[in-house]
């Protein structure tokens, strides 16, 4: 120890030179720290101008802007795209929302902006009024010089709750707007005054350019029809569409209602879901045409003075219904015209007519279709779609007046909601079919099915469906079809040239199986060439398993497609069907459960039943 | 008799790479077609496409090759497509293969067949894009393609008030 130094001084030294070490490390520690945020800021700085060279080099960025709008024409929905309320995942409103190119270059593209789909009518409470219409317009400016095609619609936000003294009250025309006079939904907001309205404030200022009109009037709109009488043109028109609330379907709207049909040169596509009471002057050069409802009387009509017609599809009603008066606002309608009864039978002129579709309503009394001597060539016609409404074919005037008619060309044949006992004589006046599609209700008649497949006209068939509807589950499990006439037509025995089979109805397991794997139909695979099988399976009765052939290995039914629906859920782990499955291929082989809530339910009413 | 001789056609891309193909499969270009249908004289020197590179136009001939004798749009079919109201952006299973390829060279081959004039090409290309925008928020787009939120807050408060007209405002 140095003399002048004293213990203290000995402890002073070596805290002195700790003290200043740890200064150090705090300064180096602190310098560091300053280098890592430095750093790191450094990163971030560095990171953004990556992501602004990556956004620069972004591959879109290579494509010219015309070939950026040719993507934006494809991102179109196939149906008009919602304007009130538009979605953010549905364009056009989509691309304006994404960067500032894009939204000018939408802007640009009047392809995307020239349909839009828009409630009829708008609670006020959520839409301003005025500026809705702006908005709108501002869409439809967009389109520029390009034709519009608009869709109105009900809005569906639930029926409102309002009394009926209040409703009775406030509305009197309003309750006149339904024909039952009850149970259609109703918001009250109907009745406030100066309300969104898309006829008034969008479809009448934009008429000129208007070339596709489809409305859906919902409950107590139909007035509003009326709104388009008064001094509207729409020379651009091509395309109508007018559907009602279904409470309106058996209504018969008067002429004055749609006289603005009157001056549209380019009209070609007409529907209407309710029915009309009389056909106008310039509709000859109609291409297609629908309605509802129609009259024996205006089903002739229709064909003798639709010249031009190439697509037809009617609901014939056997029976004339007078028109009712129409209530409610404008008051300047007229009564309607009757439909004339003619006495002679007009001339037909079906001769562009490619596509018909008729349902059938109840006959009732009224005058029958007139007959002809001679039979009408209807040498177009490829498709024809009958519904019969479950009534025998022979009972009803559409059937014996068919039998006049001869399609030579006729490809399509679609029979719907028919019975057994019709099917062999519905084949009227076809020659040779390629297509026939039947549905019937009940259960299958054998002997109908193989006299009818046996008929010549058939054998060139190629595609065949068949739908049992038999639906009820209390019927009896039988099988909707055989399992020897399944065979037979999955082997082509019956229809040779037939490369497509959709069955659906009832089947039992060993039928399915037999379909599917079996010795005798897989061995004859070389003259079968069935490409697919459609067969809805409401039914599994596991009884049947015992009897099962079971698939070898190896052994593939030539189906290029099995679909099954509403298969019980046990079904689908059956492990004969899970072979088959796995021959098959999964991706070639469907097997879909029954809805559970429906056999929830099923089982809900059968507990109860037992109770 | 035996058939007549296809000619062979030889093009040079930007990278110097060279093809010898078909004159038919070649002629599904528009432009080269008129390239071709402009020289009467057989020449040897392979044709300059200087917009293209080797990679991408090989997944061109691969396209037309496989769709060699099918016609060729003309200018009425392209415009009644554009008048189709209801257009459909399915594409074949063949081309669907075809075109599943990074974005790169998604947006490589829609740009060559621009080039090029292939109007089928071009719009198998611009409908996948199609496909890929559908059903998503522009967040998502912008995720997809790499695109920079780039509102100026002028459109950013046009966009919030056409908002007050979307579903999910």
């Amino acid at each position: 120890m140095a003399p002048h130094q004293t213990p203290v001084d000995l402890l002073n030294t070596p805290r002195d030179e700790l003290r200043l070490q740890c200064e150090k490390i705090r300064l180096k520690a602190a310098q560091l720290k300053k280098q890592l945020i430095d750093l790191t800021t450094e990163h971030a700085e560095l990171v953004q101008v990556i992501l602004v060279y990556e956004a620069a080099l972004a591959p879109w960025k290579l494509i010219p802007d015309e070939v950026l709008q040719r993507i934006f024409q494809w991102t179109r929905p196939t149906e008009a795209p919602t304007c009130v309320p538009f979605s953010r995942i549905v364009a056009p409103m989509q691309l304006t929302q994404v960067c500032s190119k894009w939204r000018a270059l939408a802007h640009d593209t009047p392809t995307i902006w020239q349909g839009l789909k828009c409630p009829i009518y708008l609670p006020p409470d959520r839409y301003e009024r005025q500026e809705t219409i702006a908005f709108i317009q501002s869409w439809l400016s967009r389109a520029a010089y390009l034709p519009l095609s608009i869709v109105a619609v009900p809005l569906d936000l639930g029926p409102g709750i309002l009394p009926m003294g209040v409703r009775a009250q406030m509305a009197p025309q309003v309750m006149h707007g339904s024909n039952t006079g009850r149970g259609a939904p109703f918001h009250p907001w109907l009745l406030l005054g100066n309300k969104f309205n898309l006829i008034k404030d969008v479809i009448i200022p934009n008429a000129p350019r208007i070339r596709d009109l489809h409305i859906t009037f919902p409950p107590y709109y139909r007035h509003t029809l009326a709104l388009l009488q008064e001094n509207v043109d729409f020379p651009l028109l091509e395309d109508v569409a007018l559907d009602f609330d279904r409470d309106l379907l058996g209504i018969s709207l008067p002429a004055p209602t749609y006289t603005f049909l009157e001056n549209t040169p380019r009209l070609r596509k007409l529907r209407f879901g309710s029915q009309i009471t009389s056909l106008l002057v310039n509709w000859s050069h109609l291409t297609h045409f629908e309605m509802g409802v129609v009259s024996p009387t205006g089903f002739m009509q229709i064909l003798g003075q639709m010249t031009s017609l190439q697509y037809c599809k009617v609901g014939l009603r056997g029976f004339e219904l007078p028109p009712p008066p129409i209530p409610g606002p404008p008051p300047q309608i007229q009564p309607p015209n009757p439909v004339p009864n003619q006495p002679n039978v007009p001339h037909l002129a079906p001769h562009f007519m490619q596509n018909v579709q008729i349902a059938l309503h109840m006959p009732g009394p009224g005058p029958a279709l007139p007959s002809h001597h001679a039979p009408i060539n209807i040498p177009s016609l490829h498709t024809l779609h009958l519904d019969m409404g479950f009534l025998p074919s022979m009972m009803h005037p559409i059937t014996s007046y068919l039998e006049n008619l001869e399609f030579p060309n006729l490809k399509v044949f679609s029979l719907s909601s028919m019975e057994w006992s019709s099917l062999a004589h519905s084949l009227f006046g076809t020659t040779s079919l390629l297509e026939l599609n039947i549905k019937i209700q009940g259960s299958l008649q054998h002997n109908i099915l193989n006299r009818t497949l046996n008929n010549p006209v058939l054998s060139q068939l190629t595609h065949l469906s068949i739908r049992v509807r038999d639906r009820h589950f209390l019927a009896p499990p039988t099988e909707s079809i055989d399992g020897d006439t399944l065979k037979a037509i999955a082997e082509g025995q019956l229809i040779p040239q037939l490369h497509t089979f959709e069955f659906e109805g009832r089947l039992g397991y060993s039928s399915l199986i037999h379909l599917l794997v079996t010795k005798g139909f897989v061995s004859d695979g070389d003259t079968n060439d069935l490409e697919s099988a459609s067969v809805i399976y409401p039914d599994i009765d596991v009884g049947y398993e015992q009897q099962l052939a079971r698939p070898a290995e190896g052994v593939v039914a030539p189906f290029q497609k099995v679909e099954l629906y509403r298969c019980q859920p046990n079904f689908l782990m059956d492990p004969a069907l899970m072979k088959i499955q796995k021959l098959v291929g999964a991706d070639r082989f469907m097997m879909k459960a029954s809805d559970l809530d429906e056999w929830g339910r099923m089982n809900q009413i059968d507990w109860n039943m037992d109770e | 008799m035996a058939a007549p001789a296809t000619q062979q056609i030889k093009i040079r891309c930007n990278d110097e790479k060279e093809f010898t193909v078909d004159r038919d499969v070649l002629e599904r270009s528009v432009l080269i077609k008129n390239m071709l249908e402009d020289v009467t004289e057989q020449q040897d020197a392979p044709i300059p496409l200087p917009n293209v590179s080797g990679p991408v136009m090989a997944k061109v001939l691969e396209y037309c090759t496989h769709h060699r004798g099918e016609p060729l749009p003309s200018a009425d079919t392209e415009q009644s497509q554009d008048e189709t109201r209801k257009r459909t952006t399915d594409i074949s299973e063949w081309d669907q293969k075809f075109i599943t390829v990074d974005q790169e060279m998604l947006f490589e081959i829609i740009l060559a067949a621009n080039y090029l004039d292939i109007k089928s090409l071009l719009d198998v290309g611009c409908k996948t894009v199609a496909n890929m925008i559908k059903g998503k928020t522009p967040e998502e787009i912008r995720k997809l393609f790499n695109i920079v939120n780039d509102f100026t807050p002028e459109e950013e408060a046009q966009i919030k008030k056409e908002n007050e007209w979307a579903e999910d405002r």
